[in-house]
C-alpha cells in the first residue's frame, strides 16, 4: 500500500498545475471565437419567375388578407378575424381539404410586422397538425394586394 | 559536483510571469480591436413563435427599416440595386439564403417589390429574421 501511495504522488507532481490555467483560457479562447449565435426566421422559397403559371381550384385557396390598418380578413369575410383565432382557423382548413393553399394577401401599406404573425400563425398550423401526425405539404404563397 | 551545481542555477527562466506577459498580449489585443458594425439599420424585428435556425453562414442579409430604407452590406441601396448585389452573393455561395432584416413596421409594399427583384435574380431561398417568443 505505502508503495502504491508514493508512487501516484509521483504522477501527481508530472501533471503542471501551474498550466491548468493556460489550458483553461485557451479553451475560452476557442468557444468564444468559434460560438456563432444562430439567427432565428421563418424560411420560405419564392417561385421562380419563370416558373409557369399554375391555375388552382378557387376552393383550394384560403385567402388570408392583411388590411392597411393591420386587421386580418379570411377569403371575403367583412368581419375581421382576430390573430388568435387565425391558427385554429387554418388548421381546421387544412384538415378538411389537404390540398389547401394559404395565400397571403397584403395591402402595400400595411405593416410587415402584421404579415408576418400571420405567416408565423399559419406555420404554427402546420406545425400543430404534423404534430398529430397530419401531413400537408406547406403550401404558402406571399402576395400583395393590388390597389387602384 | 560543484561545477554541475553551477550551471544548474545559472540557466533558470522565471516563468512565473509568463500568465502577466499573456495578459498584457491579451489586454492589448483587446483594446485595440475594432469589431466591424454588422448592423445596417436601426430596426425592430418582428416576433414568431414558429421561427427556425437559419444557418448563419449561409445567411446574407437585407435590411429594410421603418420608412423603407434598403441596405445591404452596410450601403443604402434603392430597389433596382438588389439583383445585381445578388447576383454576385449567388455566384459566391449558389446556397444562399437572403434574411430579411426589416422593421415590423416598414409598409409591405417594399418587401415585396425586394422580393420580386430576387425572383429576378433567382434567389429564391429567404427567410424573415424575427425574435423568437416562447410558446
Amino acid at each position: 500500500m505505502a508503495k502504491f501511495r508514493k508512487r501516484s504522488r509521483i504522477t501527481a507532481d508530472m501533471v503542471g498545475e501551474s498550466s491548468m490555467s493556460d489550458v483553461a483560457f485557451l479553451l475560452l479562447i476557442f468557444f468564444i471565437v468559434s460560438t456563432s449565435f444562430p439567427e432565428i426566421g421563418l424560411p420560405m422559397i419564392l417561385p421562380s419567375k419563370a416558373g409557369d403559371v399554375q391555375q388552382v381550384k378557387r376552393d383550394n385557396v384560403m385567402q388570408i388578407v392583411t388590411a392597411r390598418s393591420g386587421a386580418y380578413f379570411i377569403d371575403i369575410d367583412t368581419e375581421p378575424t382576430l390573430l388568435s383565432e387565425l391558427r385554429g382557423i387554418v388548421r381546421q382548413r387544412l384538415m378538411d381539404n389537404e390540398n389547401l393553399i394559404l395565400s397571403l394577401e397584403t395591402h402595400p401599406d400595411a405593416p410587415y410586422g402584421s404579415m408576418i404573425n400571420a405567416l408565423d400563425e399559419v406555420t404554427l398550423a402546420y406545425d400543430e397538425l404534423s404534430a398529430a401526425n397530419i401531413t400537408r405539404e406547406h403550401r404558402i404563397s406571399l402576395k400583395m394586394l393590388e390597389t387602384e | 559536483m560543484e561545477l554541475r551545481r553551477k550551471a544548474g542555477s545559472g540557466a533558470r527562466i522565471p516563468t512565473s510571469s509568463m500568465a502577466d506577459i499573456a495578459f498584457l498580449l491579451i489586454v492589448f489585443f483587446m483594446v485595440t480591436t475594432i469589431f466591424k458594425l454588422e448592423q445596417g439599420l436601426v430596426i425592430t424585428l418582428p416576433r414568431s413563435i414558429a421561427g427556425e435556425k437559419i444557418p448563419r453562414e449561409k445567411i446574407a442579409h437585407i435590411w429594410i427599416d421603418r420608412t423603407g430604407v434598403l441596405s445591404i452590406d452596410d450601403m443604402v441601396i434603392s430597389v433596382p440595386d438588389i439583383e445585381p448585389l445578388v447576383l454576385a452573393k449567388l455566384r459566391e455561395n449558389p446556397g444562399v439564403i437572403i434574411a430579411f432584416n426589416s422593421d415590423e413596421s416598414a409598409p409591405y409594399r417594399i418587401v415585396n417589390e425586394a422580393m420580386e427583384r430576387l425572383k429576378l435574380a433567382n434567389a429564391l431561398r429567404i427567410a424573415f429574421t424575427t425574435v423568437p417568443v416562447e410558446k
